[in-house]
């Protein structure tokens, strides 16, 4: 166990070296003299140490072979790697190493459990955020963004104002409105120090694009925060949408938008559907101990009165209850007699129980009410939970362009469409150029 | 593979320590061959081939060399300059063709523009370690510090062994000679490695990959989000994670080792608390400093030579040692950096700091240090020049905002832990701890394993990637 002096030298630096004490092999050589010396007093110590250790390497490898592969993970909304093909070709290529991998982690045994460890632990260091999430004040769970690209967002503005031009100028009033992150809204409860982050930067920038390309818009991220100011539950703690209290506030703003008069919340009545929504942030945050938040439907007198049609090839709600499908120039419409799909309520993702979740096209009719108006609404998912409160004015198109690609001036006027409302938040209009299509088929100098 | 995935210590670990307990002591270091080959060959199926090429010349050279040492001093160099020029021919070739080419290429010649650059041929993993401990074999036996390994097994076992395998320590032959051949296996032994393992595994995931993605978060900074702040807080988040990172990686193959019984010797001893810059260098990444002292700075005559001569020794060791991290312009440069400071030192400096308040010479150790990471980590010599920018108030849009004032804020424990983990005090304490009594060897061993779950539900939560957004 003694080092010769030779072997603790120090390296070429020219400075003859002060004769130290200490090295880092002596120093480690007289600790494993030490453990070595205890040998048979710590034998108790050292034996329950390795059962411990490789108890669970084992425990874990035996149970990653044994239990059986999970192909779709609710928590992260995501479809989990599945066991690799082992052929010398893949393993070759450097295929299997890497897919081995990715099947290795999709698949370990327990895997929530040590995601909320490892949410655990961050939060013990106090380092108030996971997985990208900030931990706020009272529960809210905020994903943290980078300062958004404005680029993209001066791209869709463009486009929005282009498209707005040309469908007012047929005689279609055209509403712009657009809709707060969560940091934009509920800065209150982030920490002070983080505030909203550039939130009125970017907003300001919106607000300069606006002004020089004549886009008229409604702002609903200043209403909605002072609600947030004055403590109501505007959005979900745990999820980036806005509640259904939040969706009604943003409802009264754009029906005097649009010119109508909205309906007092009184009218409506409220039902608590869900009291257990976990949401997408909190997914992330894998906080498992924060509390859940609850999903409130607002019902009106007439709730029996509607249909929903949702264009769906995939046929996904076959056997949901209140659901038929029916064929129509080749397509398929899951057709519902209500706004609402309560099959979502008993899985992960419950804000989908809002029309179902996200699909190109939607179509919302009152029936026999041939009089009504009809709203085309562009949309991102946020419109969701805001369709129980429109719908009580006008019969909706609801359009989400990520999927339903084609010239809206042309489908306006093939569907004897009379206001066309774009509903957006800032998220949608800084991460992709969604609304460029809109300026499909605008003709020449639009 | 690395120590810090799932894969290698649920799958290969897990099958590698059975396999090797299991086989009678006789067939040891053959089963330590066959799974490092695994080991290896699992992230490189092709390069192994390169390996094993090694071994066989290394294994050839040696032998001849040890034929001959005492007969014909002659021949056994002839073996000796053999050995090195191929594996030095190899690591050239692989690591340092592509750029050197490159470089000729600017040179306004003809003929040097049809050279192939070959850039997909990538580095194989490992290879600055192995070549050099496979050249410290003909070396070793050459001046007589070791003798001859007749079992290709063992040798093959010593080049390949895995625990050292991708980043070392460099293990001189020399050091390991006599443990190829007969080595104690004992619970004490293998739970002291479990807890050297367990704790340079928590060096690496719980410390350097957390102050990791604290780095990559400020190293994106742009123009738009630029700030004094940030870009300081960033560059000392980098220096933690090297540190621990590398290590951590050395404690995991030192604790590994010693579970297969053997002693390598340590590779980092707390060089952050230096005092000046040759004690960095003699507490950071001792085994490769160590390499270069042996087999190129005394060779060349070391500092038993005119002061000339010494100065001269000392610019060619660590032009070479920049040179080794990596085959780019920023790695000379760092290398130059630090021989620079240790010449500095050497002549006048150090003298100056030994009269210097301690505080004053750790600051400047700190700073010196600071501001070699940073030539280290760009590559892009103008993305650094950027950053060095922002670290000065260029090209920023504020001295601090929201979320660098944020992360400085959430990060203040944990910088707190990473500034005490560097220093001695935290093994000091458990090794007093562990000499107390049994009650307080029993909480250590639960405490390591509870440190292996916690490491475990990083490395799984490094999968968890939930789509937030995958439908609005």
């Amino acid at each position: 166990m003694d080092y010769a002096e030779k072997d603790i030298q120090p390296i070429p630096t020219g400075v003859p070296a002060k004769k130290e004490k200490i090295t880092a092999d002596s120093e480690a050589a007289r600790y494993l003299q030490m453990q070595m010396h205890l040998k048979k007093e710590s034998r108790g110590a050292d034996v329950l140490l390795i059962l411990l250790t490789l108890g669970f390497i084992y425990v874990m490898a035996i149970l990653f072979w044994v239990l059986p592969d999970a192909d779709f993970s609710a928590q992260e909304n995501r479809v989990l790697a599945s066991a690799p093909e082992i052929s010398a070709e893949n393993f070759f290529s450097g295929g299997l190493t890497e897919q081995v991998s990715d099947y290795m982690a999709d698949q370990f045994p327990f895997r929530d459990f040590f995601v909320g460890v490892k949410a655990f632990s961050e939060t013990v260091q106090l380092k108030g955020q996971n997985n990208g999430v900030i931990f706020g004040s009272d529960g809210y769970l905020t994903a943290r963004a980078d300062y958004p690209n404005e680029t993209i967002l001066k791209t869709n503005l463009d486009a929005a104002a282009k498209f707005q031009r040309a469908a007012e100028k047929k005689g279609i009033s055209c509403t712009a409105a657009f809709v707060g992150r969560k940091q934009d809204v509920c800065d209150r409860y982030l920490p002070s120090v983080y505030g909203s982050y550039y939130s009125d930067r970017i907003w300001g920038v919106l607000e300069d694009i606006t002004g020089s390309n004549g886009l008229s818009y409604l702002n609903l991220r200043d209403p909605l925060r002072s609600r947030a100011v004055d403590g109501e539950a505007v959005y979900y703690k745990t999820d980036h949408h806005w509640t259904s209290l939040g969706a009604y506030y943003a409802y009264v703003q754009v029906m005097e938008a649009l010119g109508g008069a909205p309906l007092a919340l009184g009218a409506f009545t409220a039902e608590e559907a869900s009291r257990d929504f976990y949401g997408t942030t909190w997914s992330a945050a894998g906080v498992k101990w924060a509390p859940p938040d609850p999903i409130v439907y607002y019902h009106y007198e007439d709730d029996d009165a509607y249909t929903m049609a949702i264009q769906d090839n995939t046929m996904q709600f076959e056997g949901y209850a209140g659901c038929t499908y029916k064929e129509r120039d080749g397509k398929q419409y899951a057709i519902f007699d209500s706004f609402y799909v309560r099959e979502f309520l008993e899985k992960k993702d419950q804000y989908a129980s809002f029309l179902g979740g996200n699909f190109g096209y939607t179509h919302i009719i009152k029936n026999g009410d041939g009089d009504r108006q009809t709203l085309l609404v562009l949309k991102d998912s946020f419109a969701h939970s805001m369709v129980p409160f429109l719908a009580r004015h006008y019969d909706l198109i609801l359009i989400d362009l990520r999927y339903y690609k084609a010239s809206m001036l042309q489908f306006c006027l093939e569907n004897d469409i009379d206001q066309v409302l774009m509903l957006y938040n800032m998220e949608t209009l800084t991460e992709g150029d969604y609304l460029k299509v809109l300026q499909a088929g605008l003709g020449k100098g639009e | 593979m690395v120590f810090s995935s799932l894969e290698f210590l649920f799958l290969y670990f897990a099958a590698s320590i059975m396999l090797y307990f299991i086989v009678p002591l006789a067939f040891r270091n053959v089963v330590l061959l066959i799974v490092s080959l695994a080991f290896y060959g699992w992230g490189e199926p092709i390069y192994v081939t390169i390996m094993l090429f090694s071994i066989i010349v290394d294994y050839i050279c040696g032998y001849f060399v040890g034929k001959y040492r005492e007969t014909d001093k002659k021949k056994a160099r002839r073996f000796v300059i053999t050995s090195a020029v191929i594996n030095l021919g190899i690591l050239g070739f692989f690591k340092y063709y592509t750029f050197i080419v490159s470089n000729l290429q600017l040179l306004p010649f003809a003929f040097l523009q049809k050279i192939p650059l070959l850039a997909d041929v990538k580095l194989p993993i490992g290879i600055s370690f192995y070549t050099f401990q496979t050249m410290s074999y003909t070396i070793d036996i050459y001046r007589g510090d070791a003798k001859v390994q007749h079992n290709i097994a063992s040798f093959g076992a010593y080049v390949t062994l895995f625990p050292q395998l991708i980043a070392g320590p460099i293990v001189r032959y020399q050091d390991v000679d006599d443990q190829l051949r007969c080595r104690p296996h004992n619970i004490a032994l293998f739970a002291s490695g479990m807890r050297t393992f367990i704790c340079g595994m928590a060096k690496k995931i719980l410390l350097a990959n957390c102050a990791g993605a604290m780095w990559e978060g400020f190293q994106a900074l742009s123009a738009t989000d630029a700030t004094v702040v940030g870009a300081w807080l960033g560059m000392l988040f980098y220096a933690f994670q090297i540190y621990f990172d590398f290590s951590g990686y050395s404690d995991m193959a030192i604790g590994l080792g010693k579970m297969l019984g053997f002693q390598f010797k340590e590779n980092f001893f707390y060089p952050y608390v230096s005092k000046s810059i040759t004690e960095f260098w003699r507490r950071w990444h001792i085994s490769m400093g160590t390499w270069f002292r042996e087999y190129v700075y005394i060779p060349l005559g070391g500092n038993r030579c005119s002061k000339l001569i010494n100065l001269r020794n000392i610019v060619i060791v660590w032009l070479l040692t920049g040179f080794w991290h990596g085959a780019s312009w920023n790695y000379v440069l760092w290398g130059v950096y630090y021989c620079i400071f240790l010449m500095m030192e050497k002549l006048f400096l150090q003298k100056l700091l030994q009269r210097m308040p301690a505080f004053v010479s750790h600051l400047y150790t700190l700073v010196v240090v600071l501001f070699g990471w940073w030539l280290f980590v760009f590559e892009d010599l103008g993305a650094g020049i950027t950053y060095l920018g922002y670290m000065f108030g260029q090209g920023v849009v504020a001295f601090s905002e929201a979320g660098a004032a944020f992360d400085l804020l959430r990060s203040v424990l944990f910088l707190a832990i990473l500034c005490i983990a560097s220093t001695p005090l935290p093994k000091r304490l458990f090794y007093k701890l562990y000499e107390k009594g049994k009650g307080a060897r029993v909480a250590i061993s639960a405490g390591c394993a509870v440190m292996l779950v916690l490491c475990t539900a990083y490395l799984v939560d490094s999968s968890y990637n939930p789509f937030l957004y995958f439908r609005f």
